[in-house]
């Protein structure tokens, strides 16, 4: 198994096509980083304007945190693009490579191959999500400096004491590494059933943006659905955030994150194992 | 000598379709045994269920003395395989390629045993050179070096000059005849072309529609004493009629009763519509061919034309003649 590992390791961080996602990301959040440095007290202001009625703001609110926080929640909605980059490649791209039936000719079991592609798209995920850490959060930090988080959410404001931040975005990250695999494992199931790796990613992505405009739109109809969606709790992380933390919910959501995980995987497990090898 | 692969009534469908039909078949330690049919024949199935790629409908396969379903792992440490073309990963070099297959192969070999197989299939100077600046030929032939990596008892090659060029066919021909005098291997090799297959096989199995047509030593498929004659005269009745009487009338019962029947094109059967039963096939020795000539002059039969055909040809052309309708006979 753990041969098999770095093989996939080896094959994932070889192929040019990994490092798009490693520089997207450096690029978004770059951009971001600049934009906030050039007129980010504007932004704020204009964020503020609900609360500059009742409350009265002064001092310095831009710092690293915050600009992390508005980072993450920008672009976890648009990462899964780029995880399904590589974990609808990751069967999909060897049939239609031609070299799915020269590794199944090879003594290791379907069983172990596909365990090993899954525990590399898992490495490859957390890998993303850490350089997505290092860059917001650790890159916000030595430009913007540290300070209390102030956030909003819907008319109230949570406000942190920057010596408490820093564990909740560990949470936080580790929360979204739990939501990302979710992404990774419904594209690593799409893969098991294609013949090139367009398909399964095409898929994915718009299974998603379904799923996030379910989860979102406000109608009763809906409401039945919405609870069962992984999209509905994919940013769950938020909930680190909160003062309180909500717990229970965020408890909630990982369940069911974990339960679509272990669906998807399981499907991919059961049908790969009677696939017959034509590509 | 042990029997290294052991087929029964093997069957493969995809839905309605039946891909290979109770196929049985064996082969032997140190044979090249050459699978020959048309494209669709249901050889690469055949091949694809050898290596559990796709799994059968029903039938048996024993590998090197083992049943595959229940031995699949010990079975593949010992086998090596090239489906159709051998794509490898072209952002690796050759050799990087041929390490990855080596670890996934269960041993860890040394960059020198890899550059000792690189030599061998004649891509030592490429080595560390991407695959994707590879030809057709040379993928091929790494794809080869990829199968032999774990030093197997049984080489599999679905179709191995597929799309290469003369030089590239030459190159592969002399490596499966390296492999099987100098190193002893097992090869089941198949393709669709006969002329390949004659050179490389010392046993063959013909399929069609994903049945076997014949299955036999080399030798005996290419016996001379077995060669058959088709004479094409201006009386192909007549003809018959006179060499029923004559000391060829056992060669034409031969030729007629041969368990192969190559179909006569329908440009040849003109003659049939006419009256006349097209041209004749008789069995006989290739060396008694010019006598036969003489015999024919003598009797007074107007030779068209008088072609010889190894029985092995015979069968080839039984099967592309029924698939696409070529005359078997044209000049």
């Amino acid at each position: 198994m753990w041969p098999l590992l770095r093989i996939e390791l080896w094959k994932i961080f070889r192929k040019p096509r990994t490092y798009i996602s490693f520089v997207a990301i450096a690029v978004m959040v770059w951009l971001f980083q600049l934009a906030f440095y050039a007129d980010g007290d504007s932004y704020i202001r204009f964020g503020m304007q609900p609360l500059t009625g009742s409350f009265d703001i002064s001092g310095k609110i831009v710092n690293g945190y915050l600009v992390c926080y508005i980072i993450l929640q920008t672009f976890l909605m648009q990462i899964p693009l780029l995880i399904a980059l590589v974990a609808g490649d990751m069967i999909a791209g060897e049939a239609g490579l031609g070299t799915l039936r020269l590794l199944l000719t090879k003594p290791s079991g379907r069983g172990e191959l596909l365990a090993a592609k899954w525990g590399a798209t898992l490495v490859y995920t957390i890998s993303l999500l850490l350089w997505m850490a290092l860059l917001g959060l650790l890159g916000s930090i030595l430009i913007f400096g540290v300070g209390d988080l102030m956030i909003l959410r819907g008319g109230e404001v949570d406000i942190h004491q920057a010596s408490d931040v820093l564990w909740r975005y560990a949470a936080a990250f580790g929360f979204a590494i739990v939501a990302m695999m979710t992404v990774a494992s419904l594209a690593f199931l799409l893969s098991v059933f294609a013949q090139n790796a367009i398909g399964p990613i095409v898929t994915t992505v718009s299974i998603v943006i379904v799923a996030t405009i379910l989860s979102t739109m406000d109608i009763p109809f809906f409401s039945k659905v919405k609870p069962y969606l992984f999209t509905t709790h994919m940013l769950g992380w938020k909930g680190f955030f909160y003062t309180p933390v909500p717990y229970k919910a965020i408890y909630t959501s990982l369940c069911i994150l974990l339960g679509h995980i272990f669906l998807f995987v399981a499907i991919a497990w059961w049908a790969f194992k009677k696939k017959d090898i034509l590509s | 000598m042990a029997t290294i692969a052991q087929v029964r009534r093997l069957t493969k469908s995809f839905g309605s379709l039946k891909a290979v039909d109770e196929l049985s078949f064996s082969v032997e330690e140190g044979d090249v045994y050459g699978f020959l049919g048309q494209n669709g024949a249901g050889k690469s199935t055949t091949l694809r269920m050898l290596l559990s790629l796709v799994y059968p409908t029903s039938g048996e396969i024993e590998l090197l003395g083992l049943n595959l379903s229940s031995h699949r792992k010990a079975i593949l440490q010992q086998v090596g395989a090239v489906i159709e073309h051998p794509e490898l990963y072209p952002y690796f070099s050759g050799l990087e390629n041929l390490s990855l297959f080596s670890r996934l192969s269960g041993g860890r070999i040394k960059r020198k045993e890899l550059m000792q197989q690189l030599e061998l299939v004649g891509l030592a100077d490429r080595a560390t050179d991407k695959v994707h600046t590879y030809s057709m030929g040379m993928k091929q032939r790494l794809g080869i070096a990829v199968a032999l990596v774990n030093d197997p008892a049984l080489i599999i090659l679905d179709e191995p000059t597929n799309g290469l060029d003369p030089q590239g066919i030459a190159d592969i021909r002399h490596l499966i005849l390296h492999l099987s005098r100098d190193r002893n291997k097992t090869l089941i090799v198949s393709s669709h072309l006969l002329a390949e297959m004659q050179v490389i096989a010392n046993r063959m199995l013909i399929m069609d529609k994903g049945t076997k047509v014949v299955e036999g030593d080399m030798s005996a498929l290419l016996d001379p004493s077995k060669t058959i004659v088709f004479l094409d005269s201006t009386n192909n009745e007549g003809a018959r009629r006179m060499l029923e009487a004559s000391i060829w009338a056992k060669a034409l019962k031969a030729g007629e009763l041969r368990p192969n029947r190559a179909p006569v094109a329908p440009d040849r059967n003109a003659g049939a519509q006419n009256g006349d039963s097209g041209p004749i096939a008789l069995q006989m020795n290739k060396e008694d061919i010019p006598r036969f000539n003489e015999a024919l002059v003598q009797m007074g039969i107007g030779v068209i034309s008088l072609e010889p055909r190894h029985s092995l040809e015979d069968y080839f052309l039984q099967l592309t003649t029924s698939a696409q309708h070529v005359a078997p006979f044209t000049h």
